[in-house]
């Protein structure tokens, strides 16, 4: 998993209102939060955590494995800007509605620096009872286990991870890829980092239309057979064309993105593909009963 | 945002990119005058959707009396959903040559893609699929760097087999339209088809810009063709920081839920169970109580619904928060829908409290799918 407990945290945006409440969130949960990063407001703290005015004065005095950037929108490239050129290894970018001219250059930036970054518009990562870098409910995920789940969509983590918790299926890791046109890591990126981890046992993908990831995902398992389960869910099988289902990236343009194409793409690719938020947590339950027989 | 083309035009014209002499007009009176200052001319729809010539929305005229007619004949009409209300009446260009030119923002790579072709004036995609030898495609580096540079696209429009003395000019004009696709923070800026005329010069006579509504803010020369009817539901649901989203406009049934994916699943669910959702409302994050009434008398402001389905999480937003909300429109509720809350996370045992006193059906620890039969159960039974 991208972060365990001992995944020192930098939080940049740390005394906005969302940025300070979801710090003591973190520190609640017992993440390592050791700095936080506001311009203008070096030298004040938040629930503890000193804030520096930019990222190489708060990495002078820590050290800093990942950076949480929640950050209002027209600051979120300079902010990413700074953590990147500073070599910190992976950002998790929260910010919803970032210009997407910004994030393609966040992306190239990032692609030079050899840097990872996860969203933007994305509720974060968590390995549920080790650590979070996000904004989820860390009660609605449970205490660990053998599940990763991989999705574009924040609020359909919240509904299956506690419909899965709510069954008895342990959840061991979550990867809030992101809504937006571009993202950082993709399904096959996060697939890939999960191929030998032998504690996770099974993935789910929460897809949904709109993008090719989906389909590029499904390619990609057809190339390279993957060694465990793989269970997927895909919103959006009712919505009209060309209309902008509420995320930035959730639009059926010109007869690509729809949901049954993606739902066949992953079939055929051998993912187990389920229509109903019930048939996921049965289904998935179904698999937890066997592999423990 | 989808740029009609006289704007995406005006927005060229400011760029330094040629474009021909025109007036927009919204009567037959103003497309004579116009045309008496321009002489020979092309009335043109400004509606956004492709299939104008065939739609019978682009006229040619030579007189100031057959612009006239174009347009009385043009204007009331209706073009794939959108109302012919405005047209340009635009200078006639002497064509030599159609060429096609466009730069769109390649998501999958994360970088613009400039496409260009010596077969332009006809869809695009139908080169693509019939002459793809013939489209040439080349990704422009992100950060803008050799994007000033003649040279490549120079040899590219030679391989194309532009003629040699348009050369020069046509990749002066594939770094203009480069550069104003990153100043303009574009999704799509096409040109087509990009005209030669026989006078040797090369003028745009199209224009399809699609930008980002994301970035307008930091664009005040954008801003002005910003279209909202402050009168609709969308509207008036973004005004209180919520999405509404119309979908079939014969259904019944309203879905209020807490980010995209998980409208769009309520939505699919309820459509499964052989309901017809007629509208989805995304609460987003951070919704105050205020918000979170306005909202629900923005859902029941639409027409024909009479089932409501709630499904949110206490994640960024807050149960008992919301759960008040829904005490305030209750009298209302209960008089126009049947409805069923689902509804988990922060306060929870303090938002459960207020929607069971007010006798809610309450989902609290099932999945979407039980919540969405639930409220069939309740509609059936209420007969609606």
């Amino acid at each position: 998993m991208y972060i365990d407990k001992n995944s020192r945290v930098l939080i940049q945006g740390i005394t906005g209102r969302q940025g300070s409440y979801h710090t003591q969130k973190m520190l609640e949960s017992g993440v390592a939060v050791v700095a936080g990063v506001t311009p203008g407001k070096g030298g004040q703290e938040v629930c503890g955590v000193p804030v520096y005015d930019h990222v190489p004065q708060a990495q002078a005095q820590h050290a800093i494995d990942v950076s949480m950037i929640i950050v209002p929108p027209p600051y979120a490239l300079g902010a990413a800007s700074e953590a990147i050129a500073a070599g910190i290894p992976l950002l998790v970018i929260i910010t919803e509605h970032i210009p997407v001219h910004d994030v393609m250059r966040i992306k190239a930036m990032a692609r030079k620096k050899g840097v990872n970054f996860i969203g933007p518009n994305t509720i974060g990562i968590i390995a549920p009872g080790q650590s979070k870098v996000g904004i989820m409910p860390t009660f609605l995920y449970g205490q660990g286990g053998r599940v990763a789940i991989i999705s574009r969509s924040g609020t359909m983590c919240h509904e299956n991870a506690s419909n899965l918790v709510n069954q008895g299926v342990g959840i061991g890791a979550v990867v809030g890829i992101g809504g937006d046109p571009i993202i950082g890591v993709d399904f096959v990126e996060v697939l890939e980092h999960f191929r030998d981890d032998d504690s996770i046992g099974a993935i789910l993908l929460i897809g949904e239309i709109g993008q090719n990831r989906e389909e590029k995902t499904a390619q990609y398992l057809l190339d390279h057979p993957y060694p465990k389960p793989i269970f997927a869910f895909i919103a959006g099988r009712y919505a009209p064309k060309g209309k902008k289902m509420g995320h930035a990236g959730a639009i059926i343009e010109k007869g690509s993105g729809s949901a049954e194409g993606k739902i066949n793409s992953l079939k055929q690719a051998g993912v187990k593909v389920a229509l109903t938020t019930q048939q996921v947590a049965d289904e998935m339950a179904r698999w937890q009963r066997q592999s423990q027989a | 945002m989808y740029l009609r083309e006289h704007q995406g035009k005006e927005i060229l014209r400011a760029a330094g990119f040629p474009v021909p002499a025109s007036q927009v007009v919204s009567s037959p009176e103003e497309a004579a005058e116009a045309a008496k200052s321009i002489g020979p001319c092309v009335v043109k729809a400004q509606v956004r959707a492709g299939g104008r010539g065939k739609a019978g929305l682009i006229a040619l005229a030579q007189t100031p009396a057959e612009a006239s007619a174009a347009a009385a004949r043009m204007l009331g009409q209706t073009h794939q959903g959108e109302a012919v209300d405005r047209l340009l009446v635009e200078a006639r260009l002497d064509i030599a040559q159609e060429l096609y030119l466009g730069v769109v923002l390649d998501t999958t790579q994360a970088s613009p893609m400039a496409l260009l072709s010596t077969k332009g004036g006809v869809d695009i995609e139908q080169v693509a699929a019939q002459h793809p030898h013939d489209l040439y495609r080349v990704t422009l580096d992100p950060l803008q760097e050799g994007i000033s540079d003649l040279a490549p696209w120079l040899s590219l429009w030679d391989k194309a087999g532009l003629a040699p003395d348009l050369l020069e000019r046509a990749a002066e004009l594939t770094v203009k339209l480069a550069e104003l696709f990153f100043q303009a923070e574009a999704f799509t800026l096409e040109i087509n088809p990009l005209v030669v005329t026989r006078q040797g010069d090369i003028v745009a006579g199209d224009c399809k810009l699609i930008v980002d509504d994301a970035a307008v803010f930091r664009h005040p020369e954008l801003q002005g063709f910003m279209e909202v009817d402050e009168s609709s539901l969308e509207a008036r649901a973004n005004k209180v920081g919520v999405t509404y989203v119309s979908l079939d406009q014969s259904g019944t049934i309203g879905v209020m839920a807490g980010g995209a994916g998980i409208c769009m699943t309520t939505m699919d669910e309820v459509a499964d169970s052989g309901g017809v959702p007629v509208a989805f409302i995304d609460l987003g994050g951070g919704i105050s109580e205020d918000n979170m009434t306005a909202a629900l008398e923005i859902m029941l402001s639409t027409p024909g619904i009479t089932g409501l389905c709630i499904n949110v999480f206490g994640g960024i937003n807050n149960c008992e928060i919301m759960a008040r909300g829904v005490r305030r429109v209750w009298p209302q509720l209960c008089e126009q829908v049947t409805m069923v809350i689902k509804m988990r996370g922060h306060s929870q045992e303090e938002g459960w409290a207020i929607l069971q006193e007010l006798g809610v059906p309450v989902v609290k620890h099932g999945t979407t799918t039980e919540a969405v039969k639930l409220l069939m159960d309740h509609l059936r039974a209420a007969g609606r």
